[in-house]
């Protein structure tokens, strides 16, 4: 019943500037983190029908994050390192090797900074960091420039050590960084080093925020100008420790303002400005849009808004401050996405409905920044609708603004497509549209895996309002209204077979663009008839067809007492070979052409057709192939015929003896078959009433000593049973 | 001689007729009240009521364990005692643990003892920064498990109390869902329930329905509460709050926005007396409210609170001689503005 205070989303405040600092000097070793194995998050193109990067935004600027993800407050490690090193390779003329810097500035350790900072004058550098040395023998003028960057970097290790909140460092460990980095920073400004004079008041300025010193903070921002170059990077960094300051005397005004400005100007600190970036009453906000002072500030301020909480309010309200704004594109486009991929939204369609209103408006203000986008938009929206005309007609003005954009004519086409759908007709002119829309989609087209699906599931059901069942079927297998009992129907199979060979217009081939394929019906048809005793016709129809080279993945003749599915998997041939579906129904046949005559050889071949169809099922080694198929089944009935059949000609006692046992076997498949799927546990089999008891007359067989010693089932029943 | 034998005998006739009585009767109840914010600092205003209304204990939320980075369980939001607190002598505290479900949901094997640990830990500092290094009477856990989870979370209450000393005894919230369906929920092995009498309604836009308390979803499952076979204590709801509604539909909850506020606000225009229009996009403590959303207040009138206590005296079970504990939920000066020291006065003494 915990109700969280909403305080606690400010605790990770200040924690950003500190993890990016410490990698920015010392830290971190530019991995990105470590994915969590098993499940990837699905992308945007996974979720929805329009493709974000159509806007011509920069991704990395989040057209598909949740600022409050993992993904977008997370670092950017690498890209931080790029930052810095291209700060120092500044600082060197590009005269120091990166790698050679870089070894000293993040990991060589405080012995090594000094013995190399030594070296500089003697000539005996530490081994990790000669060819740093070498670099500098070989040109002077960078001599200087080293010894103080090593200065910078001891002093800044120092510091960083320092740099953060805990009571554990004492006020007086900070405090004795303050003079030298001032000193420090004065020397940088008076001999004209805007380099050193910007890092080391970065430094003063962090160690005094965590002093928690925050009017010092501002006046520092205010008032020291090297903090604004020549490293842009550093600059927002010294931005972001001012809103810090700013939230932390109960400036949350001016505070939201900075990180809005922040957000817009630095890629780096985006995703950590987003992230603190929390307005909390109406008077705050007011307060920051007024400090704002201009519209376009309000924007930004209004994008913040829209990236964390709102897209539609935010785009409403940069409507009307700014109509031309550029920063409407990519909230519109999020939120278009956003409402297809969000499962949480009370009300799409009403989200749908508002961002229609919306871009319309835009893209009728002259000015308007990339009008042919809000059509684009705005003919999707019509699309999802149904409405075809609409769709059509904003559409086409999309795409004569930008003939040439190959990514607009992919979404428009897509968009057209889905318009088509929603809208439902069958009749042969809306459908071949459809379908040449569908199949000449570029393949490259990132959505189109979601588009196929909604189009393929919108035109399932219509066909099939209109009686069209085998259609609806290919369009969208499993979801659409064939019952799966049709799938044991074989005139089903069979009608589905013969759709197959109608490729004649646009709309057949489409709707044979399905994971039901001639192939995997002949299976089905060929399964089918496998576990209904019709060898001669499976042999028959999967002769010459694909389906009947596909092999086993176990040799199906392969008998034991207690199945192991592990045990048999790719045995084969006696010949090393697999055995292929075809030739399985090949040797069925031979074998029921000898079990249908008499004595103990027809008793073997009984046997064996029971124990390949007993395999072939969901409880046998070779049920690989029909384990994905509508067939699978755990029914054994058709290998308990054999069995009976075998049971019934055989003489020999031992032979009889294992008739009788793999007939209670497959008894036991039988009876399992018929509970609702929903009941069946895994090892919780029923008992063969009928058969076990014919077993335990065989109690005097070496067979059934056998089944004793390796079946627990049966031994557990057969202990049971009273003795004579 | 004879009139004064028939004297005494009347006289213990009567007396054994009033104990007979007294014994039907059942003692009144413990008063309490839970504190559920960050910082433990008592108002003026709190501090009387404590007095005025005879309280006995405060549930003190200590802490919460959540799911943290790695999906380990994480402290998180320990309560922060202010200096100097001046906590009435007979107040008893009992620190609440709030533990999320999903913690135990997919807990390493065997996590339970360590997790423990963690928790009495903590709970220890707690002590200290009480000022008084006190030395708690009980402790209660705060989880909505499920069939799902109760084995663990059992197994985390055992583990805990293995740590806690002999005397120190041990509650558990108990949610009505739990009440209803033990034999799948399992009853946990503490020594005393806290039935928390509350969300039993439902979160939605209809002005009629109602999510602190609905007494016609309560009826749904009173029907076992006396069978229960855990000592039952009672938590009733005293707080309100806000619901943010969008086209219809629930979009978010405004915990700490007291309805009494909303027509103070100018960016809101009244529908009815509990339902407010957004007039313009803004924030209220931090939640971002759109233009054209609608405010649903959601309060308990002091009828409604009666009722609820009614409801638990005619269904909770009647133990012979043990005294039960009745908190109200929760101690906020905004709570007892709303019903006035009497009506919660009342309610205290309906529930038994």
């Amino acid at each position: 019943m915990a109700f969280l205070p909403w305080s606690r989303r400010f605790k990770r405040f200040a924690s950003g500037p500190v993890l990016l600092l410490a990698a920015l000097v010392v830290g971190g070793d530019g991995q990105p983190q470590a994915q969590a194995c098993g499940y990837t998050e699905p992308s945007m193109s996974e979720l929805s029908t329009f493709d974000p990067a159509v806007a011509g935004e920069p991704v990395d600027l989040g057209l598909q994050y949740d600022v409050n993800t993992t993904g977008v407050g997370d670092r950017c490690a690498e890209c931080e390192r790029r930052s810095m090193r291209e700060d120092w390779r500044g600082y060197f003329d590009g005269l120091l090797n990166d790698a050679d810097w870089e070894e000293a500035l993040l990991r060589a350790n405080a012995a090594d900074l000094s013995a190399l900072e030594a070296s500089v004058a003697s000539g005996q550098a530490p081994v990790r960091l000669r060819p740093l040395f070498v670099t500098v023998q070989r040109q002077p003028t960078l001599k200087l420039r080293l010894l103080r960057a090593l200065s910078y970097v001891k002093i800044a290790r120092e510091a960083e050590a320092v740099a953060n909140l805990s009571n554990a460092t004492s006020p007086a460990e900070r405090q004795r960084l303050q003079v030298p980095l001032q000193k420090a920073a004065a020397a940088a400004v008076a001999r004209r080093d805007p380099f050193l004079a910007q890092r080391y008041s970065f430094l003063r300025l962090r160690v005094t925020f965590y002093q928690r010193r925050w009017q010092e903070v501002e006046q520092m921002v205010a008032s020291l100008p090297e903090l604004n170059r020549p490293s842009l990077d550093l600059a927002w960094r010294s931005r972001h420790y001012l809103a810090g300051a700013l939230r932390r005397t109960g400036k949350l005004a001016a505070a939201n303002l900075e990180l809005a400005r922040i957000h817009a100007g630095s890629k780096l600190l985006a995703g950590i400005a987003a992230a603190d970036f929390q307005p909390q009453e109406d008077a705050d906000w007011r307060a920051t849009l007024q400090q704002a002072g201009d519209p376009q500030t309000r924007a930004l301020l209004w994008r913040m808004v829209g990236l964390k909480f709102d897209g539609l309010a935010a785009a409403q309200e940069i409507f009307k401050l700014e109509p031309t704004s550029k920063l409407l594109a990519l909230l519109i486009v999020r939120e278009l996405t956003r409402s297809e991929a969000s499962d949480n939204l009370p009300d799409p369609t009403k989200l749908d409905a508002a961002l229609e209103k919306l871009v319309l408006a835009i893209a009728a203000t002259p000015g308007a920044d990339r009008p042919w986008l809000m059509d684009l938009v705005g003919g999707h929206l019509a699309a999802k609708r149904g409405d075809v005309t609409a769709a059509r007609d904003r559409l086409q003005r999309a795409l004569s603004a930008r003939p040439d954009d190959q990514r607009l004519r992919n979404q428009a086409r897509a968009s057209l497509s889905m318009a088509l759908a929603h809208r439902g007709k069958t009749d042969p002119a809306s459908l071949k549209e459809l379908a040449e829309l569908m199949l000449a989609q570029d393949p490259q087209f990132p959505n189109l895996g979601v588009v196929n699906r909604q189009v393929r599931g919108l035109l399932a059901s219509a066909v099939a309002r209109k009686g069209g069942k085998i259609d609806a079927e290919f369009l969208a297998p499993g979801t659409s209204s064939v019952p799966e009992s049709s799938w044991q129907d074989p005139m089903f199979l069979q009608r589905m077979l013969a759709r197959t060979k109608q490729q004649r217009t646009a709309f057949d081939r489409f709707v044979l663009a399905s994971n039901h394929t001639r192939e995997s019906l002949e299976l089905e048809l060929g399964l089918h008839r496998l576990f209904h005793n019709q060898l001669a016709s499976a042999q028959q129809q999967l002769a010459g067809q694909t389906a009947g080279t596909l092999e086993l993945n176990a040799d199906p003749f392969v008998t034991r007492i207690k199945d192991c599915f592990d045990c048999d998997f790719g045995s084969r041939r006696s010949d090393g070979k697999a055995w292929t579906l075809h030739e399985l129904t090949v040797s069925l046949n031979s074998l029921q052409t000898r079990a249908n005559r008499d004595g103990d050889a027809a008793a073997r071949a009984s046997l064996a057709l029971g124990t390949a169809l007993y395999n072939l099922t969901l409880l046998g080694s070779a049920r690989s192939i029909a384990k994905y198929t509508h067939q699978a089944t755990y029914d054994t009935s058709a290998a308990l015929y054999w069995y009976r059949r075998a049971y019934a000609l055989a003489r020999d006692r031992e032979l009889k003896a294992q008739a009788a046992y793999l007939a209670a076997k497959a008894e036991r498949g039988t009876l399992f078959a018929k509970r609702p799927p929903s009941t069946r546990p895994n090892e919780d089999l029923p008992l063969p009433s009928t058969w076990f008891p014919l077993v335990k007359t065989f109690a005097d067989t070496a067979y059934h000593r056998q089944v004793l010693a390796e079946c627990g089932t049966y031994r557990t029943w057969f202990a049971r049973q009273p003795s004579r | 001689m004879g009139w004064q034998r028939t004297m005494v005998l009347g006289l213990a006739a009567l007396a054994l007729l009033l104990t007979a009585c007294r014994r039907g009767e059942r003692p009144a109840s413990s008063h309490a009240f839970y504190y559920w914010r960050t910082t433990f600092d008592l108002t003026t205003a709190e501090q009387r009521a404590l007095s005025e209304l005879s309280v006995d204990k405060l549930y003190l939320r200590a802490f919460d364990v959540v799911l943290g980075r790695d999906d380990a369980p994480e402290l998180v939001g320990v309560v922060q005692v202010r200096e100097n607190l001046a906590l009435p002598e007979n107040v008893e505290v009992v620190p609440v643990v709030f533990l999320k479900n999903q913690i135990f949901v997919n807990a390493e094997p065997e996590g339970e003892s360590a997790l423990a640990l963690q928790v009495w830990k903590e709970l220890s500092n707690l002590g200290k920064a009480l000022g008084k290094a006190r030395d708690f009477q009980e402790l209660q856990l705060d989880c909505d498990w499920t069939d799902l989870t109760r084995e663990r979370y059992f197994a985390f209450v055992r583990a805990l109390r293995a740590l806690s000393p002999p005397g120190l005894r041990m509650s558990a919230t108990i949610r009505l869902h739990q009440i209803k369906f033990r034999e799948r929920t399992g009853v946990p092995p503490v020594d005393r329930g806290m039935l928390m009498f509350y969300n039993m309604g439902s979160f939605s836009g209809e002005s009629k329905d109602r999510s602190i308390f609905d007494a016609e979803a309560a009826q749904r499952y009173l029907a076992r509460l006396d069978t229960y076979p855990l000592a039952l204590d009672a938590a009733l709801p005293i707080w309100s709050w806000t619901l943010q509604l969008r086209d219809g539909q629930v979009v978010g909850l405004l915990q700490s926005t007291d309805p009494a506020e909303l027509p103070r606000l100018d960016f809101v225009a009244p529908q009815t007396e509990q339902r407010f229009e957004v007039t313009r996009t803004t924030f209220l403590h931090g939640t971002l409210l759109r233009a054209g959303d609608v405010l649903k207040a959601e309060t308990l009138s002091a009828a409604d609170l009666r009722q609820a206590a009614s409801l638990l005296t005619q269904n909770l079970a009647r133990p012979a001689s043990v005294r039960r504990t009745v908190a109200l939920f929760d101690l906020a000066e905004r709570n007892l503005s709303r019903y006035g020291l009497p009506a919660l006065e009342q309610t205290f003494q309906t529930v038994r």
